[in-house]
């Protein structure tokens, strides 16, 4: 029965059914809730499904885990050092306070403080950032800056700003951070 | 040569184009100038993408208009293109594009850029830059000349050429360096195919050591382009990370990924080419593209049949903005019509599948977007996985 679950769920997973795929795991690890590659498979779910917030406490979750253990199990590094790269990539790792896990793993350092805790299920993830938070403003704009001079750096516009460009053209803040 | 003491090139602020963008409760974009209250939206544009020609000196492999050096019958002469610019103006649109073919060949072009002038737009134009001549520059030198932008598609004459034909890079480079040195806003344009894929840092490097704003885009599969030389989904997966490399940097010139390399990723730096994306394709709304014959489509992106909302000769341009006409032709990208990987996405409701022109090039289905950097992270990552 269990052993159906995991196979289920990978199936989904497989097949782009992230939700379905998600939903599997989660009711295997409410039984198992160490069970630490199908967590890690829950979390590609996740980070596929841009719930980034999910997908770094179980990185963080798993850090742990394998400070608890003293060694990462041989069967699971492959899959963790892949997972810790697309955590990296991800710019997870910066998120998550102390947890190195190399270094766990071979200096058997005090256990990390976790910015986040999965434990099957219970991982709210916050709203996803919408267009409207990402570029754009609803409400009518305020007073607008005067016009740069073209030789002077100009100065960081706010969000309300669009970003646009188009064929032949383009306006693009000089300043990014 | 040296512009005049008249040359107002300098005075253009390229930067204060900046856009206070709102979406309604229903989702409709609307533009708002910074610097001034105007508002634009499909019933008011708010650059007019003229094509005053089709004809070119070139033969560029990759050219979507299909120009070449020969007279094309039907292109709209001064007088129509008056007309056309007397209604943009009462319309409202504030900004005029001059694009071809190549845009020089055309012995009225300064008349043309006059007309555009004398209606109140601020006027650019995209040129190869092959056929600067000295009347050309010291008329340029005359005039406020917004942004010129001029296609580069390598350092290298081999790569250049192969492209454009022989004989194009030594003239287009020197006119380049030629119109920077007379101060005028110039920006290079780049479309990257399997040809110059590869020369994409040595072209950094130039437009870094002379100060052009770069756009960047990739070539696709439509006019006289071939698939054959048109970028895989992973090449254009590579082209997007360097890209966002730059992008990301705070460097003295400006990196410009155009719409078709603002899809979503997952990760740094390649998600931040999806903050230029304004949510959906603004075709019709911020640009709309007259071609030299008269048809109009929502972007000079989208010069394909289904795309044309209308011939200026047979409809007024006001009936096609106010009729709202590109937001129709365009109301097969909403969500709900995607397929495949966008249908599942979660980046849908932000992206809305990407750019029209990609979808109708480059994909099989364009309900499906095969250019698109999470769905390439997602089969790397399924792949290597599980
Ligand atoms: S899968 Fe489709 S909807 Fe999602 S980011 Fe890519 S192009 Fe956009
Ligand atoms: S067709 Fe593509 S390039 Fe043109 S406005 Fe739409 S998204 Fe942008």
């Amino acid at each position: 029965m269990e052993n159906n679950i995991l196979h289920d769920a990978e199936s989904a997973m497989k097949a782009r059914d992230f939700k379905q795929a998600i939903a599997l795991f989660e009711a295997h690890l409410s039984n198992h809730p160490d069970d630490i590659k199908p967590m890690l498979q829950l979390g590609i779910c996740h980070l596929l499904t841009n719930s980034t917030g999910a997908f770094t406490a179980i990185y963080s979750r798993v850090a742990a885990l394998f400070l608890d253990l003293g060694q990462i199990p041989s069967e699971l590094k492959e899959l963790w050092g892949k997972y810790g790269a697309l955590a990296k990539k991800a710019g997870a790792t910066a998120l998550i306070a102390g947890t190195v896990m190399s270094s766990a793993a071979t200096s058997g350092c005090g256990k990390p403080h976790s910015a986040h805790k999965y434990s099957a299920g219970v991982y709210k993830e916050p709203k996803p950032m919408t267009v409207d938070k990402m570029n754009t403003e609803q409400t009518t704009p305020g007073e607008p800056k005067e016009p740069q001079d073209s030789m002077a750096q100009p100065e960081k516009p706010p969000m309300k700003y669009s970003l646009h460009r188009y064929s032949g053209g383009a306006y693009i803040d000089r300043n990014k951070e | 040569m040296k512009p005049p003491a008249t040359c107002r090139a300098m005075s253009c602020r390229f930067l204060s184009d900046a856009m206070y963008v709102s979406r309604s409760q229903t989702g409709e974009l609307t533009y708002k100038r910074a610097q001034s209250d105007e508002s634009y939206s499909y019933s008011k544009p708010f650059i007019l993408e003229l094509e005053i020609t089709r004809r070119c000196n070139l033969r560029c492999i990759h050219c979507y208009a299909e120009s070449e050096d020969t007279l094309f019958q039907n292109e709209l002469t001064l007088d129509e293109i008056c007309r056309l610019l007397d209604e943009a103006a009462s319309l409202g649109m504030r900004e005029l594009s001059l694009t071809g073919g190549e845009v020089f060949i055309r012995d009225d072009f300064l008349r043309i850029f006059d007309a555009g002038l004398a209606r109140g737009f601020d006027v650019r134009f995209v040129t190869n830059a092959t056929l600067l001549s000295d009347t050309i520059m010291r008329g340029l030198c005359e005039r406020p000349v917004k942004l010129i932008t001029i296609s580069l598609d390598s350092i290298s004459p081999v790569a250049h050429e192969k492209i454009r034909g022989k004989g194009s890079h030594a003239p287009a480079t020197a006119n380049i360096l030629k119109l920077k040195e007379a101060g005028f806003n110039v920006s290079l344009i780049t479309a990257f195919s399997t040809l110059n894929l590869d020369d994409f840092d040595d072209i950094f490097q130039f437009c870094l050591q002379h100060g052009f704003d770069w756009q960047i885009q990739m070539t696709s599969a439509k006019g006289r382009c071939s698939s054959r030389i048109t970028l895989t989904p992973d090449e254009y997966y590579t082209l997007g990370e360097k890209t966002a490399a730059l992008y990301a940097q705070k460097l003295p010139i400006n990196i410009i990924p155009m719409d078709d390399l603002a899809t979503f990723s997952h990760f740094a730096p390649l998600n931040r080419l999806s903050e230029t994306w304004q949510g959906m394709c603004t075709g019709g709304l911020l640009n709309l593209f007259v071609r030299a014959n008269g048809d109009v489509t929502p972007c000079s992106a989208l010069a394909f049949p289904q795309c044309i909302v209308g011939n200026i000769r047979k409809d007024s341009l006001r009936d096609i903005c106010l009729e709202e006409r590109c937001k129709h032709n365009l109301s097969w990208l909403d969500s709900a019509s995607r397929k495949g990987v966008c249908a599942e996405c979660p980046f849908l409701d932000q992206c809305q599948g990407g750019c029209p022109e990609i979808l109708l090039s480059m994909c099989e289905d364009p309900a499906e977007n095969l250019y698109c950097y999470h769905r390439i992270e997602q089969e790397r990552i399924l792949k290597d996985l599980v």
